[in-house]
């Protein structure tokens, strides 16, 4: 319903333009603006309302959750979903959390260095095959994880890295280097050689240029492409519920998935362990929205 | 010419003007070995293993080798009611999220093709659909869709257009298009965010000219912003398409009811232990996507993408 | 046949001739110079480079073709031409950015054709100035500082010395982004000359300054560079600017060096019409004569006249605007200065007379030629008539071969 009104008052919207706002008469205008605020109203409801009732839920008591007439305004407030979540011995939410923090931690490390020095070779550097890794990024930026789970999961098994974090952390590292090499591209490409040339001028070899001038320079496109590859490895969940086993190497989604499967009626507790799991990539894309939008727009995400 | 080509016309004793140019080369193939071994075992090796697991029986027990079964899991696949079904509700998937996401994503761009208060906090808040994990948001649109629980099917119940007491989730009739919705809502910031970036490019003076031409908003929209947006439309599209054609978290942790090509190649390798069968179909998969890729390029042309 | 070409690459450039500003400038530098002077501590002191047919080629293109060149401890050499013509390209190998296909580099008698930048010690000034943006003006001096042995105090003392020497030392603090194209090109100097390079390569290092600024600056770089006596080689397109800092120029075109010589000798004895018509603004009239003295006074006139007064092998003759001279109607000179060897007097079309500040050029026909005179006053009546009495200097006509070459 809500979604039929937004598109219809969005593409009404559209279809008169802001640009004509300016000739138009002032009553027209009014009721244009009126327009305006309506329809960019229904959209932020529209974006925002699960993360509402994310909120809602997590700090509602059980009766309130469960009753006859759900109510979207919290009766009662409460943080027992939260306190449940942490302390009960059912759930390892909190082992999930760890998990989670330091598989994605690593895989953004290990993607932003390797990142950083391949992008440079292929950017910068000339030998033979440049041009064919340059365009082998884009292809395989493509590629979906679908299409490569079920080998890949035969070869982790004979790896013997079955339920291992390692085996995690190398597939996770290798999915997000082709949008962090692409990105990292894109901010070389910008930057002008002649600033390389004036430090290996200045008495600086090559590798000394990349760590000393170039890293320092691309710091902001640095921090955001961690942030991506922190963010896809967060939020993973394909090679994690097929490569993890054992509950202490659980990730949050695998983790919050089993809360789902094995207990009913845990609404309370999941929305709490979604929140969670929600804050840190709000808090990290609020506080760095101008990369993260760089970001999205130049690699174009997939989620 | 490529350094590539001077090496076939040169031969590799004359290949580097100096010492210098080859030590270059050699940093340069020394920097991007990682990535390289690293896409090559994670990626490339597992595509090509892919293959010919297809044409195997993989048993249980991973210390036996899998056993050489031809084409058969091809036959069976391609004779098999449950493919062909997965497939068409791939289609349907694929196509209704991808356009509806785009439609969507363009309607709310051009709202904010304009100046107001508070205009990049909005913007942030309106991509968060599409940057938090899928796991939570999956969670809440499960709750919120939940029968008995759930806050859109009473509002639904109190409108009177609902009143079955089976989710819309559990419905396989429903399934669908909640998947798609629920789609369309976490992607279509994507396509908000590359329509915004790009109607910015667009300058001014074209709809000043337009204007003083008398040209209608309508007119401005058909002959200004839409050509312009053409190539924005076509990369969005394409994109979209292969994500929504390979999506498997986003259908899987909402409902079970629907089953897709990615969902079927992970039931039947990792549920029903098929992996063979599994390899064949997402085989089939990444033809299809390659195939709708070099369609979609030559349809709309290389430089737009 | 070869016409006067009326824009000259650098049309903005305020002072119209190459003889005449470098007196201008000499008085000019006089005030800031001094200043300059009284910072100076010691001489630097330089290398010399020497190029031994050195070659680049990419591909089937020959960008450097075979260029040979001295150059001596502490003189300020200019590469000139047009671009594409390779100077850039030459300079660049001499910094080691660029690969060498074939003859070498020699600096201070080692050859250092296949070494690393790193390892030349050359600085350059680039074009763009490439100065760290994320360093201070500071960090951006002490950056080169860091490769050279020097004590930490050492090292602040060269910074203060440098800054104090380009007048830049308020500056220090700042980030690049926080200056002006001015005051980052005098950075970019200083974080050139600071660790006391042997050769100092400048890429056309005024060209993104504005016209005034840029005169004021280069010659500025002439004192400073007399001063540190550094080997310089500076790439310019800009004739103007070379004719005022070079201790010599060296005019390339299409990758080969076309003459080197002093700027006065280049400028009054250029080798080709390519040279002739390459210095000096507006350029030398070079007109065809390929029969013109065997056929006897056929086209009489002005041609003719140039035509006489050089050997009979000359295909081509050239004379440069400010030695065709204005005559009146009793046949007297216009300007005071008459030339020794006049000619006899010719009437011309006359079809613009452009004022350019402090002269006037004038276009006129001779024969199916067109000629540009320089005056620097004309008499009233002449800018309604349509024609225009006029003598040239019997000693300043150039004669060429049928290739260009001059025949002397």
């Amino acid at each position: 319903m809500s979604w039929l009104t937004i598109i219809a008052g969005a593409a009404r919207e559209s279809a008169s333009g802001v640009r004509l706002l300016r000739q138009q008469v002032r009553r027209d205008g009014r009721l244009r603006r009126l327009g305006f605020y309506v329809s960019l109203g229904l959209t932020l409801l529209v974006s925002l309302f699960p993360f509402y009732v994310m909120f809602i839920t997590s700090i509602s008591p059980d009766d309130a959750i469960y009753a006859n007439d759900p109510s979207l305004l919290p009766e009662a407030v409460t943080l027992k979903q939260y306190t449940v979540l942490f302390s009960s011995e059912t759930f390892a939410f909190t082992s999930y959390f760890l998990n989670s923090a330091v598989v994605a931690f690593i895989t953004a490390m290990f993607s932003l260095v390797i990142g950083v020095i391949g992008a440079y070779s292929f950017t910068r550097l000339e030998y033979p095959g440049n041009t064919i890794i340059r365009r082998g990024v884009v292809v395989v930026y493509m590629l979906s994880a679908i299409t490569v789970v079920v080998p890949l999961f035969k070869l982790i098994s004979v790896l013997g890295l079955v339920d291992t974090r390692l085996g995690l952390l190398i597939t996770y590292t290798v999915s997000t280097l082709p949008l962090t090499l692409y990105m990292l591209w894109n901010y070389f490409e910008s930057i002008p050689v002649a600033i390389e040339e004036a430090a290996m001028l200045d008495g600086y070899s090559r590798v000394e240029t990349i760590f000393r001038v170039i890293v320092p320079l691309s710091l902001p496109v640095l921090v955001a492409t961690f942030l991506f590859a922190f963010k896809i490895a967060w939020n993973e969940y394909l090679f994690a519920s097929v490569f993890l086993k054992s509950q202490s190497k659980l990730t949050l989604p695998i983790g919050i998935e089993q809360m789902n499967a094995n207990f009913s009626n845990v609404w309370g507790q999941i929305m709490a362990a979604s929140f969670l799991t929600t804050l840190p990539i709000i808090v990290m894309f609020l506080y760095l929205e101008k990369y993260m939008v760089e970001g999205l727009t130049a690699g174009a995400v997939e989620g | 010419m490529s350094l590539g080509e001077r090496l076939i016309a040169t031969g590799p004793n004359s290949y580097f003007e100096s010492p210098v140019e080859r030590r270059e080369a050699l940093l340069g193939i020394l920097l991007i070995l990682p990535a390289v071994v690293l896409i090559g075992a994670v990626i490339l090796y597992p595509l090509a293993y892919n293959v010919y697991l297809s044409f195997t029986d993989v048993p249980l027990n991973p210390n036996q080798s899998p056993q050489w079964v031809g084409l058969s899991n091809y036959v069976d696949l391609l004779t098999s009611g449950q493919f062909w079904s997965a497939f068409s509700t791939t289609v349907l998937f694929t196509v209704g999220s991808t356009v509806l996401s785009t439609v969507i994503g363009l309607a709310v761009a051009l709202l904010f093709d304009r100046q107001f208060r508070g205009r990049r906090l909005v913007r942030g808040l309106v991509l968060l659909p599409h940057v938090t994990p899928i796991i939570a948001v999956a969670f809440v649109w499960q709750f919120m869709l939940s029968p008995l629980w759930g806050s859109i099917p009473s509002l639904l119940a109190d409108l009177g257009l609902y009143s079955s007491r089976v989710g819309l989730l559990q419905r396989s009739g429903t399934a669908l298009p909640m998947v798609i919705v629920f789609s369309a809502w976490r992607n279509f910031p994507f396509a908000f965010l590359l329509f915004v970036a790009r109607l910015q490019a667009i300058p001014e003076s074209m709809y000043e000219a337009a204007r003083i031409d008398g040209a209608s908003a309508i007119a401005q929209f058909k002959d200004i912003t839409l050509p312009e947006l053409r190539g924005t439309i076509a990369i969005i599209v394409l994109l979209r398409g292969i994500w929504e054609f390979n999506a498997f978290a986003q259908i899987w942790l909402l409902t079970r009811q629907v089953t897709t090509l990615p969902i079927l190649a992970y039931r039947t390798a990792f549920a029903n232990f098929e992996q063979g069968l599994g390899a064949a179909i997402a085989l089939l998969l990444f033809v299809i996507q390659i195939l709708l890729v070099i369609g979609f390029i030559t349809l709309f042309g290389e430089d737009s993408v | 046949m070869t016409m006067h070409e009326t824009d000259s690459p650098d049309a903005d450039a305020p002072e119209p001739t190459a003889d005449s500003d470098r007196t201008a400038e000499a008085s000019a530098a006089d005030s800031e110079g001094t200043a300059l002077a009284r910072e100076m501590t010691a001489e630097q002191g330089g290398e010399t480079v020497e190029l031994a047919a050195l070659t680049k080629r990419y591909d089937s293109t020959v960008a450097v073709d075979s260029v040979s060149l001295d150059v001596a401890e502490g003189e300020f050499l200019v590469l000139l031409g047009p671009s594409g013509c390779g100077k850039t390209t030459t300079l660049r190998m001499v910094a080691g950015l660029e690969s060498v296909t074939d003859g070498s580099v020699i600096i201070g008698g080692t050859d250092v054709s296949r070494t690393t930048p790193q390892n030349r010690d050359v600085a350059m000034v680039f074009q763009n100035y490439a100065l760290y943006p994320h360093k201070t003006v500071r960090g951006n001096i002490r950056f080169p500082l860091r490769k050279t042995d020097l004590s930490d105090a050492e090292r602040t003392r060269r910074i203060e010395s440098t800054v104090e020497l380009l007048d830049i030392d308020d500056l220090l603090d700042k980030e690049p982004a926080a200056l002006s194209g001015g005051q980052r090109q005098r950075v970019a100097i200083a974080r050139a000359i600071a660790r006391e390079p042997s050769v100092l390569l400048m890429d056309e290092p005024l060209s993104n300054l504005d016209a005034k600024l840029r005169v004021r600056t280069r010659s500025e770089l002439r004192d400073l560079q007399q001063r540190l006596g550094i080997t310089t080689v500076y790439v310019t397109h800009d004739q103007e600017e070379a004719m005022s800092v070079a201790d010599r120029i060296a005019i390339m075109n299409d990758g080969r060096i076309e003459q080197v010589g002093a700027p006065e000798e280049v400028y009054r004895d250029p080798n080709s019409t390519f040279i002739a018509d390459f210095l000096g603004d507006p350029s030398m009239n070079i007109v065809s004569v390929a029969g013109e003295n065997t056929a006897g006074a056929t086209a009489d006139g002005l041609v003719a006249g140039l035509a006489a007064a050089s050997p009979d092998r000359a295909a081509q003759v050239g004379i440069r605007p400010e030695d065709l001279y204005l005559v009146d109607e009793t046949g007297g000179f216009v300007e005071d200065a008459a030339p020794e060897a006049a000619s006899s007097v010719y009437e011309c079309p006359l079809t613009v007379l452009e004022p350019i500040g402090r002269a006037y050029e004038l276009t006129l026909e001779a024969g199916a030629a067109q000629m540009v005179a320089r005056a620097r006053t004309v008499p009233d009546e002449l800018r309604d008539s349509d024609s225009v009495r006029i003598a040239f200097d019997r000693d300043a006509v150039y004669a060429f071969d049928r290739n260009g070459g001059r025949l002397r």
